[in-house]
């Protein structure tokens, strides 16, 4: 750990080649993986003691915090211009860039699927939940799960904090898990029952969980801001919030303030993208549903949040009612098929459907 | 002027139908703008794109072009790539099979101003050396997937709006420059938003206002239609096609005709 450090010091010449190279697209492949933890807030170009007290002080204590942090924000918290907060952001993304932690700026798509393989999946618990994803809930990308009350949102979210804490040959991300809970939702209880069905010590998942009750939207918009420096405390491989628009739903009344409530909403989700992206982390929220009278054929629910949590989620399923069970459609993908599945709710959490004549119908 | 637009080529979008309505398909030296609601198919379209404008090069036995895709929203998958060029049947022998991913160079634009960065500091200065360079592959498509959301997500509030709409300009400027100086097309994506303003329904817009209907070449509107996998392309604004319409398919071959509707 400490050469990783050592090597930054000592060798500035010969990473300000490569930054020279970026032009060329070349992935520097003999690069050392340096852990980000490692780097520190002085290490970024540009940025001396006084600057890294103040950044510390605003609640940025890592370099990876700083990178995914918006420049007006920024400007705001250590009192500097948006310009030099725009520099500082750049120079940090171009450390974790020259430390390997993010690409190069240009990279060729065939180094990037290499790239994608440190990505990590996550288990659902339901095989065919987990066919739908094509293996579980990726890192590095924010999945929304919407549907009507007792379609299954908070059962998936319990299930997936269980399954998380599991060593990643068995599904899971080997580490820990924040749960936003704004609903009131959230159940020790049912996830003890879970992990117990699932033949998993409950004690040990239970500790993993970090739960964070919010009661406004300004707490929500808070507790986002601050989440960097809770992923690295607890380790957090996933992050849930159920559900994400519940709070803003229930404050913005009316037409008037829909475009605040839409923008801030916005502005928290482009957040979550950017962790998921640079901490290799999962970010599962979930969301409610309307229904449009002006729907005259078909299903009239929609989700809520309108564009803006539709244009931003990575991945959307919809979940659905069908009797006892339940039915997952893919409804926005950059890469899955737009298929459905269907998956059953019981004491082990999320669960495939037992082998029964009636379940040879589907699909 | 007429015979430089002789040289304009065009980038088969990968359905008949959706080629017919553009004249053949994305045109070189200008700026495509796709804007459609979520799942329309706007992120499928741009890699369908990508395979194509790399692959269908392999066919007539050319050297392969280059393709740079703006990743703003971090939905860019390799992996698509390849199981789009597989479906499509291209023929890929094995040392071909996954290295023409290296013909398309991938850059993620995390906030509005690195995004401007990239353009001016890096794209540009990449362009110049692919000029000067005859035997470096060139850049034939380059694709932004979303030119908005970092702006969306940054500037809050009426007070930052024409700031972010100066800056958007700006960007899209340069893309257009880009796009006439060396011959590239320029595929945008954009996001759309409802008005309250009036009580119909259906009533959604392209975001970005004024600015990015007069920048963008030509504006295509993507819906998919409820209740089934089809997709209607709308041309919105261009000098030239005419306002008419196509329907297409998502499918695992990217986009799609409809099979017997052609």
């Amino acid at each position: 750990m400490a050469t990783g450090k050592a090597k930054i010091n000592t060798e500035p010449d010969s990473y300000k080649n490569a930054q020279d190279n970026e032009d060329s697209a070349v992935s520097d492949e003999d690069r050392s993986i340096i852990d980000a933890s490692d780097l520190e807030l002085k290490d970024i170009e540009g940025i001396g003691p006084t600057t890294a007290k103040k950044l510390k002080e605003a609640g940025i204590i890592s370099v990876l915090e700083l990178a995914v942090t918006s420049a007006d924000q920024l400007a705001i918290d250590i009192g500097c211009s948006k310009d030099t907060a725009a520099t500082y952001i750049m120079e940090s993304q171009r450390l974790l860039r020259r430390s390997n932690v993010l690409e190069n700026e240009f990279v060729s798509a065939s180094s990037l699927l290499e790239k994608r393989k440190s990505m990590l999946r996550c288990s659902t618990g339901s095989k065919s939940l987990d066919e739908l994803l094509i293996g579980g809930i990726e890192t590095q990308a924010v999945t929304e799960f919407y549907g009507e009350f007792g379609s299954g949102k908070s059962q998936i979210c319990h299930t997936l904090c269980a399954i998380a804490k599991q060593p990643i040959s068995d599904g899971g991300l080997d580490g820990g898990v924040i749960y936003i809970d704004t609903e009131g939702t959230f159940r020790p209880e049912r996830l003890n029952q879970i992990a117990r069905a699932r033949g998993f010590n409950p004690m040990s998942v239970l500790k993993n969980v970090a739960i964070c009750k919010v009661y406004n939207s300004s707490h929500l918009e808070l507790i986002i801001k601050d989440l960097g420096k809770y992923i690295n405390a607890f380790n957090a491989k996933l992050i849930i919030i159920d559900s994400i628009i519940s709070l803003h739903r229930a404050e913005y009344l009316g037409r008037s303030t829909l475009a605040d409530r839409q923008q801030r909403l916005n502005a928290i989700l482009h957040k979550l993208i950017r962790l998921a992206e640079i901490f290799n982390i999962a970010v599962v929220i979930t969301n409610q549903v309307q229904s449009s009278p002006d729907m005259f054929f078909g299903d009239p629910t929609k989700a809520t949040g309108g564009n803006i949590i539709a244009h931003t989620s990575t991945y959307r399923i919809y979940l659905r009612k069908s009797g006892e069970n339940r039915i997952a459609k893919m409804i926005d993908s950059p890469y899955h098929p737009y298929s459905d599945i269907r998956f059953t709710v019981n004491e082990k959490g999320t669960d495939d459907i037992e082998e029964t004549p009636k379940s040879k119908n589907k699909k | 002027m007429a015979s430089n637009r002789n040289k304009v080529q065009r980038i088969s979008t990968g359905s008949d139908s959706l080629d017919r309505l553009l004249h053949g398909g994305v045109e070189t030296h200008a700026i495509t703008e796709f804007y459609g609601p979520s799942g329309a198919g706007k992120t499928q379209l741009c890699h369908t794109l990508t395979v194509n404008a790399i692959l269908n090069k392999l066919q007539l036995n050319k050297k392969l072009d280059n393709v740079v895709y703006m990743d703003t929203e971090a939905k860019f998958r390799p992996e698509r790539l390849i199981s789009i060029a597989q479906a499509r049947g291209f023929d890929l022998d094995s040392d071909l099979r996954t290295s023409w991913l290296s013909n398309v160079l991938c850059v993620k634009a995390m906030t509005a101003h690195q995004q401007e960065l990239i353009l001016e500091k890096r794209l540009v200065p990449l362009l110049n050396t692919q000029d000067e360079n005859e035997t470096q592959n060139k850049i034939v498509l380059l694709v932004v997937d979303s030119v908005i959301h970092n702006y969306r997500a940054e500037f809050l509030g009426q007070s930052t709006l024409p700031e972010r709409q100066q800056k958007l300009y700006r960007f899209m400027n340069q893309l257009s420059c880009i796009a006439q100086e060396y011959g590239i097309a320029v595929v945008v994506t954009n996001q759309v938003n409802n008005s309250c303003k009036n009580n119909t329904m259906n009533n959604s817009r392209p975001t970005g206002g004024n600015i990015m209907n007069h920048t963008s070449t030509y504006r295509i509107s993507l819906k998919r239609l409820a209740g089934s996998s089809r997709t209607i392309a709308r041309i919105v604004k261009s000098a030239y096609h005419k306002e008419s319409e196509a329907y297409f398919l998502l499918t695992e071959k990217g986009i799609e005709d409809i099979p017997g509707l052609c």
